[in-house]
């Protein structure tokens, strides 16, 4: 594998040993993809940030490298973490978790993340057409490749760090002119008037993550309003919850999009996006959870004009990340009125609902569905403007 | 006398003459301790437990048993990435296994074990697979130096 002279010097150890240890970590990582050299990343998004999921030993081990001087040397945004850290009394967060939160939050910050809390990172730091990325989460990766054109491999959490540290990702797949080209094809045709009569935008990335499982598909014949950003945030969310996949080639969307001939051809049809709506159909909920991916400011401003003058009849608990917030501060103050609870920092997933006394959500987010049905929630899956109505009809 | 099977006794005699495997060296360092041979990926994430180096998840041919100070053989990590973390944890607690072995690592395992200092070889040869019923439970050494691996089953009686 091919090392400049730059990194030769890094990996020995002469810029430092928290600098060497990161280099040492993704280089290994290059040799087993087999990656010839590694690529510099003009942006890092680190995930596993929640204290459940590092526990005392992550928060320790990036307080070491916070203490042994290592920064991130690229702009780097972070994922959600466990809770809301001003409404973390309301979460009902006891002092231990939120004090090894905060020293999570502390050495990430001390290294020079921006701490963002927050899975959109397109929103905050939008990369351009061709920049090479590395960032963890899937749905950003599902994001920036499929709808930017930005090139980011769905890098491990933890991997992430490192990355961000040595600002180099190993240049293999998502990176490279092969690894974007189209393996499957996924016609829509047969679902298209299913899901432009039901809004089952998440549900269909669901299936077409299901059924492709790995490779990159091109997906054609897709539903009119796809292309709306909050129907390709929930469809592409989805497809990374049911699929290792990090880009879909999606039709009027993708600008790498373009015809090819020889791929395997897979139809989708009703009944299978039928069972995947059939296997989070709970039948009553305590609670609508919504931002999965977190809510822009656009959604909430639409969310705040579509429950302006009405109360809500069921708890309805909404996430986003605090730049969101701040950008739709009005429509913020509307929804509360509204009875809305609203959240940043955090989400359904690596937040604690059970904590908020919920125990069966209805969602219109497929990725947060398979996630919370694993974690022991009852799930209803439906779109945003279906449970909207039975919201405010109670 | 007793009749011993036709492939047992074929296994024996390949087991009587293999005492090492070679591989690639990933992560460097020596550890020892017994083998535990599964034919399935493991999730370290939700699937072992963080505190104990317990196998937890259910279903898997592993399930309950406890990986701490074994040189644990495996094909590849699968699921969460956040799984790396769950390596350094279970490093920092004294209740990671002392080697592993992987027939392909994936960067899960790869992360964990170098922010653990767990050392790490892929691709063993011969392949440990088709002797694992009489691999589990011998006591063997696993070396990483640069770039290779070796595997070495302690001598009988050891």
């Amino acid at each position: 594998m091919y090392l400049s002279q730059e990194e030769m010097e890094i990996l020995n150890g002469e810029r430092g040993e928290g600098l060497a240890l990161a280099m040492e970590a993704v280089v290994k990582v290059a040799e087993v993809l087999r990656a010839p050299k590694l690529v510099k990343v003009s942006s890092a998004h680190i995930s596993g940030v929640s204290y459940r999921n590092l526990g005392e030993e992550g928060a320790e081990f990036l307080e070491e490298l916070a203490s042994k001087g290592v920064r991130f040397s690229v702009p780097t945004t972070v994922n959600p973490a466990g809770f809301d850290l001003e409404a973390y009394g309301e979460m009902k967060v006891g002092e231990e978790e939120y004090e090894l939160q905060m020293r999570i939050v502390r050495a990430l910050t001390s290294m020079g993340a921006r701490v963002t809390l927050n899975c959109t990172p397109y929103l905050i730091n939008p990369p351009s057409f061709g920049e090479h990325l590395a960032w963890a989460e899937s749905n950003a990766v599902l994001y920036a490749n499929s709808v930017i054109g930005a090139r980011t491999n769905r890098e491990g959490g933890p991997l992430s760090v490192l990355e961000a540290i040595v600002g180099r990702a190993p240049y293999v797949g998502l990176h490279t002119d092969e690894g974007r080209a189209p393996t499957v094809l996924v016609d829509a045709s047969r679902v298209r008037d299913f899901v432009e009569r039901s809004g089952a935008f998440s549900a269909l990335g669901y299936l077409v993550g299901a059924v492709s499982k790995v490779g990159v598909p091109l997906f054609v014949n897709g539903p009119r309003n796809l292309g709306l950003p909050e129907n390709l945030r929930l469809f592409l969310a989805a497809v990374g919850a049911s699929s290792s996949i990090g880009m879909v080639l999606v039709e009027g969307v993708s600008p790498e999009f373009k015809r090819a001939e020889g791929l395997e051809q897979i139809t989708l049809e009703e009944g299978d996006l039928r069972s995947v709506l059939e296997r989070w159909s709970s039948e009553d909920f305590d609670a609508v959870v919504l931002g999965c991916p977190h809510l822009s400011p656009g959604e909430l401003a639409e969310l705040a004009t579509r429950l302006k003058g009405f109360k809500v009849r069921k708890r309805f608990l909404v996430f986003t990340s605090r730049w969101s917030a701040a950008r739709a501060a009005e429509a913020i103050a509307a929804l509360k009125s509204s009875g809305v609870e609203v959240y940043m920092d955090t989400c359904m997933v690596v937040g604690n609902l059970f904590a908020l006394g919920i125990r069966r959500c209805a969602t219109d987010s497929a990725k947060a569905a398979y996630y919370l049905s694993n974690q022991g929630y009852q799930v209803l899956l439906a779109p945003r403007d279906a449970l909207l109505k039975a919201t405010l009809e109670g | 006398m007793e009749r011993v099977p036709f492939k047992l006794l074929n296994a024996t005699a390949v087991v009587a003459h293999v005492t090492a495997f070679l591989g690639r060296g990933l992560v460097r360092g020596r550890g020892c301790g017994p083998l535990v041979v599964s034919e399935e990926p493991i999730s370290f994430y939700g699937g072992v437990d963080p505190s104990t180096g317990m196998i937890v998840e259910r279903g898997h041919e592993l399930y309950g048993r406890v990986i701490a100070g074994t040189i644990l053989v495996f094909p590849y990590g699968k699921g969460s990435t956040v799984g790396s973390y769950t390596l350094l944890r279970l490093a920092r607690r004294g209740k990671a296994p002392a080697g592993i072995v992987n027939m392909e690592s994936e960067p899960i395992v790869v992360t964990g074990c170098l922010l653990g200092g767990i050392p790490l070889m892929d691709n063993p040869h011969p392949n440990p697979f088709k002797l694992k019923h009489f691999l589990n439970g011998l006591k063997a050494e696993l070396s990483v130096e640069e770039g290779s691996g070796l595997l070495r089953l302690a001598p009988r009686g050891f």
